[in-house]
């Protein structure tokens, strides 16, 4: 197993916001993690990271846990993209993944051999090499997403972490995002809003609510109308792809209450 | 780096290496700049006797001029300058504020009311010197605000608000002194001290804050690569390798220490600290390799000419060299803040 997360639990400002999860994800895998918006994905996230300690189990890489690596030697392993990030330093696309070399250099900073090689092919792979003297500031959000993989790839990691990759992409750079990422070398753990998105590209999903697991296998096993329907309040209809026989969830709109039109608004009400 | 940084490393280490020249060249020709009427071969004459080589042809007093006088106090605005941008450039890099500076974390509201209670209420009954009293006054403030800042939990933006906080506090204690308890001569002491003035330098200070300077400089320069990685945030700076927390500790104690030691000899010296980081980042890009040498060399070169002004204009008089760095760095600010908008 390259990821391991054995019984964590995270609390922050007296809640706890992810508790006891289990997971594992084989090398080379894909692992999706689903869940309502604050349902711990982020969080989580965060904990396989080493960026926060759980306050109770452990994360293990390769069958070792992390909190006996070294920051460096952690960032030389697993490159992590946040959800948004901003910066107010003006640099170009090539800045911003130089700086994915930094746990292999120095704290001066002085660039090693590995680095440009390293860098340009971190560029390609994110489809930036046109794109590669821009500056930061001047690119669109789907630009700026694929400049951090860029420089998460550029760290030389075997774990990826991306927190929402797809928000602010087109549905065209989504797929191809999503399409990249599944065909890296490399063992990821994935946070996305679209169920049809993780079930297209994930090789496992791990559905989070309140906090806790409620549900982890192949997408097809997990994505079901009854699970959607306990975890978002959310109808559905699942369908499957004939050739891939992966899930296809298709929305319902929510249903009307039986008692009147004033009701309805209700209904809505309480699903906020 | 990319080939924009590639390009931005040859510009830094050629403004080094015409900035170096050209700060010492600044400094024989402004030890010239007053009564005397000496000129530069008369400074080189003066300062060649000194190592040994060669005899001056000027007067006991233009030699005690230059040696006693100008000299210490241009090598200590070129300290000061240096010192003050370069503590400017890493907070603003550490704390992802542009309008960080060196005496954001209550350093000179500290220093001011160490330097009052020596100046105006006697403290230490003389064994304390004003140069002790601002930098112990400076310490217990900055101490202060991190113990504020760790208690309000300890992120960037707490940082900052417990370093206004303390500064606020400071000054309000310095006022409340000055107002209470001085008169009309100390008063205009501690106004003259808050504006910062280089016209007390001695040997002994240029030693000591050279010495702090450059050991200051070179640590926050070890730490150039992990300063860059906090371009987007803390977070991202952790997940690069960089063990932010500890980081952040010694760059803050020492910028803390470099600017408390700057302004216990010189007092407080506004804008250098604020708008030369900037200057230098439009020349040079924001990588600190490149930055931080720049910086120092346009902070020193900036500084003596400044204090040649402060000293000059307005003969007999002299005008705070703070006056003067604000009367310079306020326009370019302005410029650059106008730069900004367009950019974005």
């Amino acid at each position: 197993m390259s990821i391991q997360v054995h019984g964590a639990s995270w609390w922050a400002g007296g809640s706890r916001i992810v508790n006891r999860v289990s997971l594992e994800v084989p090398v080379s895998g894909m692992l999706g993690l689903i869940g309502p918006n604050g349902s711990g994905k982020s969080s989580l996230l965060r904990l396989i990271a080493g960026l926060r300690a759980p306050s109770e189990g452990a994360v293990l890489l390769d069958g070792r846990n992390i909190n006996g690596l070294s920051r460096r030697d952690l960032a030389r392993r697993v490159a992590f993209v946040e959800q948004e990030v901003s910066t107010e330093v003006d640099l170009t696309v090539t800045d911003v993944v130089a700086l994915g070399r930094t746990p292999h250099r120095s704290a001066w900073g002085g660039s090693r051999d590995g680095d440009g090689p390293a860098i340009d092919h971190a560029l390609r792979c994110a489809g930036l090499v046109e794109l590669r003297h821009r500056r930061w500031h001047s690119l669109s959000g789907g630009e700026r997403q694929r400049t951090q993989i860029a420089r998460a790839l550029a760290q030389e990691p075997s774990e990826l972490l991306l927190d929402e990759p797809t928000n602010h992409l087109d549905v065209a750079h989504q797929l191809e995002l999503l399409d990249l990422v599944s065909h890296l070398p490399l063992t990821s753990v994935v946070a996305l809003h679209d169920l049809n998105l993780a079930a297209m590209f994930c090789d496992a999903v791990l559905v989070l609510s309140g906090g806790e697991v409620v549900a982890n296998g192949s997408p097809g096993d997990v994505l079901t109308e009854d699970l959607v329907r306990r975890v978002y309040d959310v109808d559905c209809a699942v369908t499957h792809e004939p050739e891939s026989a992966r899930p296809h969830i298709t929305f319902l709109p929510p249903r009307r209450r039986a008692t009147g039109a004033p009701r309805v608004t209700a209904g809505y009400a309480d699903r906020a | 780096m990319g080939n924009g940084t590639a390009v931005h490393t040859r510009r830094a280490a050629g403004i080094v290496a015409i900035g170096i020249p050209a700060l010492v060249l600044s400094m024989m020709v402004v030890a010239t700049i007053g009564p005397a009427g000496l000129t530069v071969a008369d400074v080189a004459a003066i300062l060649g006797e000194q190592f040994g080589v060669g005899s001056a042809d000027v007067s006991r007093i233009g030699t005690g001029i230059v040696m006693d006088l100008r000299l210490p106090r241009i090598l200590l605005a070129a300290i000061c300058g240096a010192g003050l941008g370069v503590c400017g450039a890493v907070l603003q890099s550490l704390l992802r504020n542009p309008l960080a500076d060196p005496f954001l974390l209550g350093i000179s509201g500290g220093a001011s009311t160490g330097a009052v209670l020596v100046i105006v209420l006697g403290l230490g009954a003389g064994t304390l010197g004003l140069a002790a009293g601002a930098f112990l006054g400076a310490i217990i403030a900055f101490a202060l605000v991190m113990v504020l800042a760790t208690v309000s939990g300890g992120g960037t933006s707490r940082v900052i608000l417990a370093g206004v906080a303390g500064t606020q506090l400071f000054s309000a204690l310095t006022s409340f002194i000055v107002i209470t308890s001085a008169d009309a001569e100390q008063t205009r002491g501690v106004l003259y001290w808050l504006l910062g003035s280089l016209s007390g330098a001695r040997w002994d200070d240029v030693a000591i804050s050279g010495l702090v300077s450059l050991v200051g400089l070179v640590i926050c320069l070890s730490r150039a690569g992990s300063l860059d990685a906090f371009a987007f945030g803390q977070d991202s700076a952790a997940s690069l390798g960089v063990n932010v927390r500890a980081l952040r500790w010694l760059l803050l104690t020492v910028t803390a220490l470099l600017t408390a030691t700057l302004v216990a000899v010189s007092g407080v010296i506004g804008f250098v600290g604020l708008v030369l980081p900037h200057a230098a980042r439009m020349l040079v890009g924001p990588g600190h390799r490149a930055l931080l040498p720049v910086t120092a060399v346009l902070g020193a070169v900036l500084l003596v000419w400044v204090d040649t002004l402060a000293r000059t204009v307005a003969e007999p008089e002299e005008i705070p060299v703070g006056v003067g760095t604000a009367l310079v760095g306020v326009p370019v600010f302005i410029a650059i803040l106008a730069r900004r908008k367009v950019a974005s």
